[in-house]
């Protein structure tokens, strides 16, 4: 199994787990002509757009165990659903994790409260924003199972709500309405789905994929993120990076670039 | 009774089967007229009338005529036996033949006629099995091999193989699945048996059993069986640990042997109707055996053989296809829907999924298939999931 790339931020101690990945078509970046997306995956050394699933194991000095998202379960088939292996590796079991934090409601974030393994975190809270709940609530998507299925303990969380321990609610909405990512003392970011494919859209901040629910407020929320990671030199990760999972971002102009640390 | 004498009464219970009367039936109200038929008769008389049926074209062919008579007179030419020796009118054998049967039948034209499939049904068996369709056919005129499942919540393989030898019964393992046993030996004793009426084995073709082999189960998981009917596959689903065990049938009477079954199996099945399956739902695997033509079966069952008609068989695509939808509808947002018929007839398995799949958000993640070529019934399984293109 792949090393786990971890960073610290005064008393947590982040890893980078790694639920599972695929490739995704030129389709899904469908305001990006081919040919833009073949130029710009080139540049990366890359043929297609690759993409991984991360899910992240917060492990506090105190003992505390947080986990956000929890990967795909099997609702991805076989392209996710390794987040327990990951888990297990670190030495860590799903009893042991007290808060599930879900960035969002979507299959590859929420899937590993579905399904065959749905009792894995049966003895954590799981923290989302109430926005989350009112978009997904009474549709037929995984999102709304996982609200069923985990109803008695849900708890809601606002846009800038702290979570304890120097941890706070990092709104960044427009992906799906109640999308979050979570700021961790003074230097680190976790940024959930602002981005997809970095070599793609740090480039140029504008490509974006056809499953941001209003895409004009996910450009605004990515923009702005990116600016503020660039700006005050933040380590950051994001929910879809490849690669080094842990990084800082240059800015030149529009154009961003990460910076491994 | 002489060998002689039991063609005859199979000949008298073949043409009652043959004006109309179920074959259990013909046969039961046989042994009731007939007091003097010891077991061993009535055993021989059942395998000879279901022989009869099996193969009912190419013995007609053989005999001349689709009568008693012109089956059991196939029969006997099939199996070479010397017809003089045996038709002599002689205490209850059949009348000598008369001349025009002597001239009359003939060897079954190569096709549909030799492998015993209606003309109708034949194109579309062959496409299925392709260059082996005659070989499907020719194996099922023969007796189903008897396969037995281990309740492995009561003991195991090694342990049913000793206490059914104790009684008489020789099994071997079969390759299938590893709750699989072959009956190779006093078949016959097996529902009298204590190894079976306290429930350390089921009656179950090996296949069967495969395709609950099959299923993806874990610890924890709810489990439907949505066409449970008499509930082998619920019985064999229970006794996988750690699942919950539901079973439905649109048609409920099917499952009034199910309690009991379950009962001697140590088993715990909730049965449901339509509605409280609605309500129960969802279910993290639900298994839709599908009614079908039965073609996989057609050696247990010959009956169903020469009844289906291309009517009946395009309501069966139509059932099938709803019952997809509907057994879609009762899984989990990250289930499994498990679509299995007892057909080797493509456009019941194959292409009832893929009409599935072009309608809807579904992927196929898995297919087997199993044929009477392979020593078990023809089983078909495929195992689907939703597609979720949201990330």
């Amino acid at each position: 199994m792949d090393p786990v790339d971890s960073v610290r931020s005064g008393p947590w101690r982040v890893d980078c787990l790694v639920d599972g990945g695929m490739t995704f078509g030129t389709d899904v970046f469908a305001n990006v002509a081919p040919a833009r997306q073949a130029e710009l995956l080139g540049a990366a050394g890359l043929s297609a757009a690759v993409t991984e699933f991360n899910a992240y194991l917060m492990r506090h000095d105190d003992g505390r165990i947080w986990l956000v998202d929890t990967g795909c379960g099997s609702i991805c088939g076989p392209e996710g659903g390794q987040l327990p292996d990951r888990l297990a590796s670190v030495g860590i079991a799903p009893g042991d994790i007290s808060r599930v934090i879900l960035t969002h409601l979507h299959a590859d974030h929420c899937g590993g409260l579905l399904g065959p393994g749905a009792a894995l975190f049966a003895d954590a809270e799981i923290l989302l924003h109430p926005d989350e709940v009112a978009h997904w609530r009474d549709t037929e998507a995984p999102g709304a199972q996982v609200l069923k299925t985990c109803a008695d303990r849900l708890r809601l969380v606002g846009s800038d709500a702290g979570l304890g321990a120097d941890v706070r609610v990092w709104a960044l909405p427009g992906h799906t309405p109640g999308h979050f990512g979570l700021r961790i003392g003074d230097d680190l970011v976790l940024a959930g789905d602002i981005v997809h494919s970095e070599a793609l859209q740090l480039p140029d901040p504008e490509n974006a994929t056809q499953f941001d629910v209003d895409p004009a407020q996910a450009l605004a929320s990515r923009r702005a993120a990116l600016a503020e990671i660039a700006e005050r030199n933040l380590v950051w990760s994001g929910s879809h990076l490849i690669g080094a999972k842990f990084a800082r971002l240059h800015r030149s102009g529009d154009r961003f670039a990460k910076l491994e640390t | 009774m002489t060998p002689a004498a039991r063609l005859q009464a199979a000949i008298e219970v073949l043409d009652e089967i043959l004006a109309g009367k179920p074959a259990e039936r013909a046969l039961t109200g046989w042994a009731r007229r007939s007091r003097f038929a010891g077991s061993k008769d009535r055993a021989a008389l059942r395998d000879h009338v279901f022989d009869a049926l099996r193969a009912r074209r190419s013995f007609a062919a053989r005999g001349g005529a689709e009568t008693g008579r012109g089956l059991i007179l196939g029969l006997c030419r099939a199996q070479g036996l010397t017809v003089a020796d045996l038709f002599t009118g002689i205490g209850h054998a059949p009348a000598p033949l008369a001349p025009e049967e002597q001239a009359g039948g003939r060897d079954p034209a190569p096709g549909a006629e030799a492998a015993d499939i209606p003309d109708w049904l034949w194109p579309r068996f062959q496409a299925s099995l392709g260059a082996q369709a005659q070989q499907a056919g020719e194996i099922m005129q023969s007796r189903a091999p008897v396969h037995l499942r281990v309740n492995t919540a009561r003991t195991d393989r090694p342990g049913a193989i000793a206490a059914l030898a104790g009684e008489g019964i020789a099994t071997q393992p079969h390759p299938a699945c590893d709750t699989a046993l072959e009956v190779t030996e006093g078949a016959r004793g097996i529902a009298r048996s204590t190894a079976y009426l306290d429930g350390l084995v089921e009656l179950q073709d090996a296949a069967s059993q495969a395709i609950v082999a099959a299923l993806p189960l874990a610890p924890g998981m709810r489990v439907l069986d949505y066409c449970a009917g008499g509930g082998g596959k619920t019985l064999a689903l229970a006794a996988v640990p750690g699942i919950e065990v539901f079973a439905h049938d649109a048609a409920p009477q099917r499952m009034r042997d199910l309690p009991a079954r379950a009962a001697r199996a140590g088993a715990r099945v909730r049965l449901l109707d339509t509605d409280e399956a609605t309500r129960a739902a969802p279910f993290d695997l639900v298994l839709a055996d599908a009614p079908c033509s039965g073609s996989g079966s057609w050696r247990r069952a010959p009956a169903g053989k020469w009844d289906l008609t291309e009517e009946k068989f395009t309501a069966l695509l139509a059932v099938q296809r709803e019952i997809l939808q509907r057994a879609a509808a009762l899984t989990a947002p990250g289930g499994v829907l498990a679509y299995a018929t007892c057909s080797m007839l493509t456009e019941e398995n194959d292409g009832a999924v893929q009409a599935f799949l072009d309608a809807g958000d579904w992927k196929q993640d898995d297919c087997r298939r199993w044929d009477v070529l392979s020593g078990t019934d023809g089983f078909y399984l495929a195992l689907l999931t939703r597609i979720h293109s949201e990330f």
